[in-house]
């Protein structure tokens, strides 16, 4: 189980806001912690800035305008998902 | 889900770039036109000045705008990469320019050669869009309701292409017979209809929920819109080749556009972001020009327009309506690329962080300019819509249009050099 991480509800905020938050926070997450955040698409412009700053991620559509977003530093046994 | 999307799938900025830089300058070559032709250009549609305008418009600064989107929307919304993207971009966008710049001198009187030139780069600018983009769709891992509309689009610009290809070339070939006036029709209609408005409702599906923050728009407009336009466009030409009644056909047109519209406009009044900037006020003055194009077009059909107000269908839609809605797509969209290219150099740079932040997206292309362009193109769309009644304005309309296009250049080009000055300042903190 991973630690507690950062959970954010990025909805209602107009791009790259969304993706600069994500980015803000994830500067300061724990070892073994993930980032959460609700968004109301997928991001996909932020996947090539996740990969490049060493990050995993995994999306799961909630809704047809809600989805979650799981990021977590790569190679992090603890933070990953078990389904990752 | 878990997305899989690389680096190397977005196209370098300047492959998208170079045509929204080039579309302004056919924008500023239009406004000169009808400032010369002046009250002559309108007296019908068939004067060679409104031939030049419509397609200086339609291809120098619409389809420009829209290559360069398809070329940088196509991996970020199908999940397709673009092989050897700078190079086909750089060919397509050459073609397009020399082959627009052909045409529209052929319409103003330069010598049969100029349509014969104009044949093969624009057929190959378009026919090469055409592979690339179709092949990329046919291919697509990602296949929402925007990626099956861009099918649909893209098949509208092929009929639309096939069409001005064999209008072109009875121009450059006069030998040819052809039943010039049905021919011109139908192309407008695949142009404006089955292009034009089909990929700016299946671009709008995804960007006007995302950049203005309202609801998606309803499934069923997402799913049904592009289809049924595009069976109403073929009954259409159907009809129009076999001599029968148009305006069934035409009535479905007008009132799908107007449908598009009202929806956007809903959309767009309940949006969850309250604040109103530039971008949305272009988003909303191009949904009520395309709702009044539909209109104008629905009246002609029940009582005749007068000769001046011929064209007012016309020019409601590509000025009220698409030039409007580009404006206001490139307000966000141009910013957007520069902060996400900036933001991959800096991740790509392992000593800056830290010690440089990137510009958020309102230092790119700040309020007050955009307010500027959007003043501007106001101004110019109501001498041109008072132009219809008043032909007399139409020279001052065509010096505004000059303004507004120069307008939206200028910022296009600062955002631009901001760019290149903030990759400098990154380079030097590496």
């Amino acid at each position: 189980m991973a630690a507690p991480g950062i959970s954010l509800d990025l909805r209602g905020l107009p791009p790259p806001e969304p993706m600069t938050r994500i980015l803000d926070e994830l500067a300061r997450l724990a070892p073994g912690a993930r980032l959460r955040a609700l968004l109301p698409h997928e991001p996909l412009p932020l996947y090539p800035l996740l990969e490049q700053r060493g990050y995993a991620w995994q999306v799961t559509a909630l809704a047809p305008d809600r989805c979650e977003l799981l990021v977590w530093r790569h190679g992090d046994g603890q933070a990953t998902p078990d389904d990752a | 889900m878990t997305a899989a999307l690389s680096l190397e799938q977005a196209p370098p900025l300047s492959v998208p770039l170079r045509f929204f830089l080039t579309a302004p300058v056919f924008g500023i070559a239009a406004g000169g036109v009808l400032a010369w032709a002046g009250p002559a250009a309108f007296a019908s549609r068939w004067t060679p000045p409104a031939l030049a305008l419509a397609h200086l418009l339609g291809l120098g600064v619409l389809t420009m705008v829209m290559c360069g989107a398809l070329f940088q929307l196509l991996p970020v919304l199908a999940g397709v990469r673009i092989v050897r993207a700078r190079l086909i971009g750089g060919a397509c966008h050459a073609l397009l320019v020399a082959g627009t710049a052909a045409l529209a001198a052929g319409f103003l009187g330069a010598d049969t050669v100029a349509f014969r030139l104009a044949v093969p780069l624009l057929g190959g600018a378009l026919g090469l869009l055409l592979a690339v983009v179709g092949t990329g769709l046919a291919r697509a891992p990602r296949r929402h309701d925007s990626v099956r509309g861009m099918r649909w689009a893209l098949s509208g610009l092929a009929v639309a292409t096939a069409l001005g290809l064999i209008l072109a070339l009875g121009h450059g070939w006069s030998t040819l017979p052809l039943a010039r006036a049905a021919f011109t029709d139908l192309h407008l209609a695949w142009a404006l209809l089955g292009w034009v408005t089909l990929l700016v409702a299946v671009v709008a599906w995804q960007v006007v929920p995302m950049f203005q923050v309202t609801t998606e728009y309803p499934p069923w407009l997402r799913r049904a819109l592009a289809p049924v336009m595009w069976l109403l466009l073929a009954w259409l030409t159907a009809a129009s080749l076999a001599g029968r009644v148009t305006w069934p056909a035409t009535t479905g047109l007008a009132l799908a556009c107007a449908g598009f519209a009202v929806q956007t406009l809903v959309l767009l009044a309940r949006r969850r972001r309250r604040r109103r900037d530039a971008s949305l006020n272009f988003w909303t003055l191009a949904m009520v020009g395309l709702a009044a194009a539909a209109l104008a077009g629905l009246a002609s059909l029940v009582v005749p327009l007068p000769p001046r107000l011929g064209l007012a269908p016309a020019v409601l839609f590509v000025a009220g309506f698409a030039l409007a809605v580009i404006n206001g797509m490139l307000l966000k969209i141009v910013p957007f690329l520069v902060w996400l290219h900036l933001q991959q150099q800096l991740a790509a740079t392992p000593a800056a962080p830290g010690r440089f932040v990137p510009p958020d997206m309102h230092a790119v292309l700040p309020e007050p300019r955009a307010r500027l362009q959007l003043g501007s193109f106001a101004l110019a769309l109501a001498v041109l819509v008072a132009g219809l009644a008043v032909p007399a304005l139409l020279r001052l309309a065509g010096i505004c249009w000059i303004g507004a296009f120069a307008t939206l250049g200028w910022n296009l080009v600062r955002a631009v050099r901001l760019y290149h000055a903030q990759r400098r300042r990154l380079a030097t903190a590496a």
